[in-house]
């Protein structure tokens, strides 16, 4: 399967069909070698281009800060040369007020500075966050089925957030670090050139250290956070079945796994980690202890020969401590970078995950319709080698009839369903809805119009009321009452604690199942589609419940053009026509009376029992 | 917490503290000081390391006034090695300190997270009835982290900064006190400043973090109702949403961010002041020839304050992080301190059981309630007898079952087998020789083999394949490509609900118990699956005593003794004969229930659920006709 190619979003994104590359979901999050990708770092610095005046005035403000810092040790040893050691006041004074003008522009711009591209940062951050989250909503349901929440919790948080470090801090920080150094190597040759040869040298040892320790560190790292994502794996697991392990005795066996092998793996990633920080920081320490005893050897040396005096000493011991810092930072920032265009990488490829299906361009809004829907000769299969899940299917059905499918799981009646919807397109073959075919027609008009209730009842954060009103959110109070009086729900939702504006906690966990698909029913009812197709749910449901569903059923289904993928037997034999498909073909279909005087496959079935 | 009736300390005491900060303080250095050399090797490190640092400024000032005042080379040269060799020792020191002190904290969590582990696996089902997974996980590694940060940032860091001031403002006050006062002038609101920027930026913190999991609430949310937003085609209305979201959390973002990049140039600059002062002041002061300054002080002073700065910015952190660490403590005590409700007895015997159960009087009852989840039960099954027991949801089948292998204690009665009380044998001896099948076939992210191993680790490669055979696995699991090493779970295969089940069936066979306990629950398989699943379950209930939580109309009439519950008391008991005869409940729940377990069957093999050999007859030229005609009238 050839990788998704890396491209620039156009917008609107990439048009609809892509057929003829073989999408995997799975892929978005492969691992990118590591190393710089020119073309990530090219599309990711795209996005600073809006941002260009912000970044001109950072980068200025952050040269007049570095000029502030790299000028005040020589400003201290001149003030100590030839004020305090002259004992000229107001050489003294002058220094010690230029030395403070000197901070406070530092200040200003350091400040300024970071105040830009934190507003750079976060602007950008958005963006990015945004059109993730846009992107992901024109996806088709496959994608969902197959990329789980988590991973795309992942991209759109963690891996924005990693950006979000780069372009706030990093990027501008490894130029100011860079110029830095090189601003104390310039300021040092100014001054005196054999100190700066002693310097230099400590700055060579120094990021050679750096670079050494940085490859270690990374090293450690990925062994420490994947140690560590086992521990959360093997924890998750065994709290979720300690009654398993209860059951069969296992605890002693899996605390010895846990703190012999998983645990214990953490820590020795940690304590390792820890080593390899613990030598590098002191050894940071031993070069410095190390440096500035030379330069007190050379620069007193070169003192008594008169050849410096004490404050350029001065200023070449506050410059060694100048140069630790800016040398470690660039070290953690490489590091930095590389998961940085990692997470970018695939940040951008899910934002060019193509969306399976899109608004034709001269797509036109479906109007009012009657409801009459028409299948010819539908052909289906999900990928270009797999197997046609639905073979040349045609079906004609009225205004305001009732369809019910039956077969076996993997027949096609799922798949009917999810092309009428338009989840999918057809491979051949059309579908139409009172004779317009529905790839040429917006899919909002479409879904106004033909709605589904799906098996199972999805609720979202919010209250009763935000539930119903899902199907038709400019629906007044009234409307939504009505429609949960309609299908049988009032009578509950009022008995909750705060009726209409109870709080529906994640995943709707304080209501049970049944009630919750009666909410499902009221918000198709809202809606008011002119097609509705529902997949009944199979869950067992005690049967007062499921006199009430069955109420409310009807109640919903009156007067629609009905498809239902039906599990109860009073449903299928109401239907006006039914369906019956395997291996993705209509075996048989008519009325219940048809099809078992046919005495065929229905017929079989329903006397078998 | 869960709102389960069954209440644990978590949530029995959310308002009194069951721990003073204190307290909790000195039972986490408690943890620290079993590794007494460690933390001895770290101290003796930092303190050296302290000690060197503040003795590196004070030769500059030797150097200065002595060495090149007095043209003294030797001075000079002496001084140099004496600091590289101070630096090379210091290299040594600090690495003891940096090292031992962080290895300590990753060790002292490594001991922290096995305690919890243990703890929980070892808790009785009381406590997982109303503990969350994802709180109880939380404790385990972010309060465990921050534990860690505390010992090595918070509690090592913390004790260096403390020396270090000590040291060097002594040294500073002792040498030249003017000059100290002038140089601590900046540095006073430095402190100050410090701790109010932690305050500050402590809640901004929160409220960004807070704000990342309501835009991972809302992803989430999304992402499971992917499809309802496209049915109602309300993608608008979600990127609306999601981007005020964005909007606000870019704001408090901001609001974060502001408060450090203004805290990082102001320290910067305050300890900039205290180094202007020292040069002024110094400077002043030395002209004037008060004060005992020179101009080697003058240079060492401004090594101080050099010195000083970084450590006092980050004082404000130290009381964050000991806070915290305190309060995660907390955490995590409330779990291990949490009560064992089912105790191995000491001297607790590890008989070969036969497989005479009996329940006498036994009640059980939620924890700090007097409501009884089954009250008063009696009765007896003589080895490889099976029990059926049936019941609405909530009537006590499942607890009944659980208080054999002692998953709950009984509040009064006693459960026996072969006459002793459960509560006499060996946990782990006990659960070895009762074997279940729960409702919900959990398997383990791990091979095929290592699942139905799980009872017995060692068992050797035949005893699984046998099992696998009896429960009917071994076919498919034979026609995986890796067969027995297939990995099944969340990343490896998934199974279907029939093999997971049946999967499940191999495991408990495998420790071959004596008892047997089975949730006999109907999933949707098909009548094929269904079969193998039932073959398998009447093979292992052969010579077993085995209860069975019934729902099969099939396994009800097998059993030799049946019991009715509602509300936690048996109502009815005997065969199916007798208590068709008796009426009653019974009789109620067989029309109710197991009737319309029939007919959810009857309808499910027409909707096709169960799956139907269709292929041999659609060969037929008359089935092809038949077809033909339908096609033709419902076509166009």
């Amino acid at each position: 399967m050839p990788a998704l190619s890396l491209r620039k979003r156009k917008e609107p994104p990439r048009a609809a069909k892509q057929q003829d590359v073989e999408l995997n979901v799975l892929e978005i999050d492969d691992d990118h070698k590591p190393g710089f990708d020119r073309e990530v770092t090219a599309r990711l610095l795209s996005y600073l281009k809006p941002q260009r005046r912000e970044l001109s005035i950072a980068l200025v403000m952050m040269l007049l800060s570095v000029i502030a810092n790299v000028a005040s040790p020589p400003l201290i040893g001149w003030a100590i040369d030839e004020g305090i050691r002259r004992r000229d006041m107001s050489v003294l004074v002058f220094g010690v007020c230029a030395l403070i003008v000197l901070q406070l522009i530092g200040f200003l711009g350091f400040r300024v500075q970071l105040g830009t591209m934190a507003i750079v940062g976060q602007t950008i951050i958005r963006r990015l966050r945004d059109q993730l989250f846009d992107h992901v909503q024109y996806l088709s349901i496959g994608f969902f089925a197959e990329y789980e929440v988590g991973r795309l919790i992942a991209r759109i948080i963690s891996d924005v957030n990693v950006v979000r470090e780069a372009v706030t801090f990093a990027a501008v920080g490894t130029i100011r670090e860079f110029l830095m150094l090189f601003g104390i190597l310039i300021s040092m040759l100014l001054i005196n050139i054999p100190l700066t040869a002693v310097a230099f040298t400590v700055m060579i040892v120094l990021l050679v250290i750096a670079n050494v320790w940085r490859i270690h560190a990374r090293a450690a790292y990925l062994r420490v956070s994947d140690a560590n994502a086992k521990v959360y794996a093997e924890l998750s697991e065994a709290f979720n079945g300690v009654r398993v392990t209860q059951a069969f005795a296992r605890q002693e066996y899996n605390y010895e796994r846990f703190s012999g092998q998983i645990n214990m793996a953490t820590r020795q990633a940690t304590v390792r980690a820890a080593l390899i920080a613990g030598v590098f920081y002191p050894t940071v320490e031993l070069v410095g202890g190390v440096a500035t005893g030379t330069l007190i050897f050379v620069g007193g040396v070169l003192a008594l020969e008169e050849r410096i005096t004490v404050g350029v000493l001065l200023a070449f011991i506050l410059y060694i401590q100048q140069f630790f810092f800016p040398i470690r930072l660039l070290a953690q920032r490489y590091n930095l970078l590389q998961s940085v265009i990692a997470s970018a990488f695939r940040i951008f490829k899910l934002m060019d995950f193509p969306a399976e299906i899109r608004d034709d361009v001269n797509a036109d809004e479906l109007p009012a319709i009657d409801g009459r829907i028409r299948f010819e000769n539908v052909s289906f299969r999900y990928s270009r080698e797999g197997e046609m899940v639905l073979k040349d299917v045609n079906l004609d059905v009225a205004p305001g009839s009732r369809v019910a499918f039956v077969g076996h799981t993997g027949a096609g009646k799922t798949t009917m369903i999810k092309l009428l919807m338009r989840f999918h397109d057809a491979t051949s073959g059309r579908i139409t809805v009172d004779g317009h075919d529905i790839r040429h027609v917006t899919q909002n008009s479409l879904r106004r119009q033909v709605s589904v209730v799906p098996q199972d009842t999805h609720l979202f954060s919010g209250s009763v009321m935000d539930n119903i009103r899902y199907g038709r959110l400019n629906a007044s109070d009234e409307e939504v009452v009505a429609a949960a009086k309609a299908v049988g729900a009032h009578h509950f939702i009022v008995e909750l604690t705060d009726g209409y504006l109870t709080d529906i906690m994640e995943g709707g966990s304080l209501l049970s199942t049944g009630q919750r698909q009666l909410l499902a029913f009221a918000r198709a009812l809202l809606a008011d589609p002119r097609v509705l197709i529902l997949d009944e749910a199979t869950s067992n449901i005690d049967t007062q419940t499921e006199r009430q569903i069955q109420t409310a059923l009807e109640r919903l289904l009156e007067g629609r053009t009905s498809f239902v993928i039906a599990h109860r037997l009073s449903t299928i034999t109401s239907s006006d026509l039914i369906v019956v498909m395997d291996h993705g073909e209509i075996i048989e279909m008519g009325s219940h009376q048809e099809l078992l005087e046919l005495e065929g496959v229905y017929h079989q079935l329903f006397t078998l029992v | 917490m869960a709102a389960a009736a069954t209440k644990s300390n978590i949530e029995e005491q959310p308002e009194t503290r069951a721990y003073s900060a204190f307290r909790i303080w000195q039972r986490l250095m408690g943890y620290v000081l079993r590794y007494r050399i460690w933390v001895a090797i770290a101290l003796v490190g930092i303190i050296g390391t302290n000690i060197l640092a503040v003795a590196v400024p004070y030769i500059l000032r030797d150097v200065v006034d002595i060495g090149i005042a007095k043209q003294d080379s030797a001075y000079m040269l002496n001084a140099g090695l004496l600091v590289v060799g101070l630096g090379l020792v210091r290299g040594v020191t600090a690495f003891m300190g940096r090292y031992y002190g962080e290895r300590l904290s990753h060790v002292v969590s490594y001991d922290i997270r096995n305690e919890i582990y243990d703890k929980v696996q070892r808790q009785s089902f009381t406590f997982h009835d109303s503990a969350q997974v994802g709180t109880i996980i939380t404790r385990a590694i972010s309060d465990v982290n921050e534990l860690q940060r505390y010992f090595s940032y918070g509690l090592m860091d913390g004790l260096n900064v403390l020396l270090l001031l000590v040291g060097v403002v002594g040294i500073m006050l002792a040498t030249s006190p003017i000059l100290a006062v002038v140089a601590y002038v900046p540095l006073v609101p430095l402190v100050i400043y410090s701790q109010r920027f932690v305050m500050r930026i402590h809640p901004r913190w929160k409220k960004v973090m807070d704000r990342m999991q309501v835009l991972s609430n809302h992803i989430q949310e999304n992402a499971l109702g992917a499809e309802v937003v496209r049915v109602f085609a309300r993608e608008q209305h979600e990127i609306e949403r999601f981007h005020k979201e964005n909007q606000t959390l870019y704001e408090e973002q901001l609001d974060f961010i502001t408060q450090w990049i203004t805290y990082l140039p102001i320290s910067a600059l305050l300890a900039a002041l205290s180094t202007a002062l020292v040069l002024l002041f110094g400077g002043l002061l030395e002209a004037a020839g008060l004060g005992n300054i020179s101009v080697g002080l003058i240079v060492t002073f401004n090594a101080y304050v050099l010195l000083l700065a970084q450590p006092l910015r980050f004082s404000g952190f130290m009381i964050l992080l000991t806070t915290q660490a305190v309060a995660s403590g907390e955490r995590i005590f409330e779990v291990l301190d949490e009560k064992d409700l089912v105790v191995n007895r000491r001297d607790a015997i590890t008989p070969e059981i036969r497989g005479h159960v009996r329940f006498e009087d036994v009640s059980t009852q939620y924890r700090g309630s007097s409501h009884a989840i089954v009250n008063d039960i009696n009765l007896e099954a003589k080895p490889g007898e099976v029990v059926a027991i049936i019941g609405l949801t909530g009537s006590g089948k499942t607890t009944i079952a659980n208080l054999i292998p002692r998953f709950y204690d009984v509040t009064a009665g006693r459960v026996t087998i072969d006459g002793i009380d459960v509560r006499d044998i060996d946990l782990h001896s006990l659960r070895s020789q009762v074997g279940i099948v729960m409702q919900e076939s959990l398997l383990f992210s791990a091979t095929i083999e290592e699942n139905i191993a799980y009872g017995d680790p060692g068992a050797t490669r035949d005893q699984i394949v046998v099992a696998a055979q009896s429960a009917n696995a071994h076919d498919f699991i034979s026609d995986f490509p890796d067969g027995y090493q297939t990995v099944v779970g969340e990343r490896g295969v998934t199974l279907s609900g029939g093999q997971k089940q049946r999967v499940a069936i191999a495991r408990a066979l495998l420790i071959d118990p004596r008892i047997l306990i089975l949730d006999d629950a109907t999933s949707s398989v098909d009548t094929q699956t269904e079969h193998l699943i039932q073959q398998a379950l009447e093979r292992i209930m052969q010579g077993r005593t085995t209860f069975v939580i019934a729902q099969r109309m099939s396994t009800i009439l097998k059993a030799d003794q049946i019991i009715v519950l509602r509300d936690g008391e048996i109502i009815q008991q005997g065969t199916h004969q007798t208590l068709l005869a008796d009426g009653g409940l019974y009789e109620e729940i067989y029309k109710l229930q197991l009737e319309e377990q029939e007919r959810v069957r009857r309808e499910a093999i027409i909707a096709g659920i169960i799956k139907i050999p269709l292929e041999e007859r659609r060969s037929t030229a008359q089935f092809r006709a038949l077809i033909d005609r339908l096609a033709g009238k419902y076509t166009p």
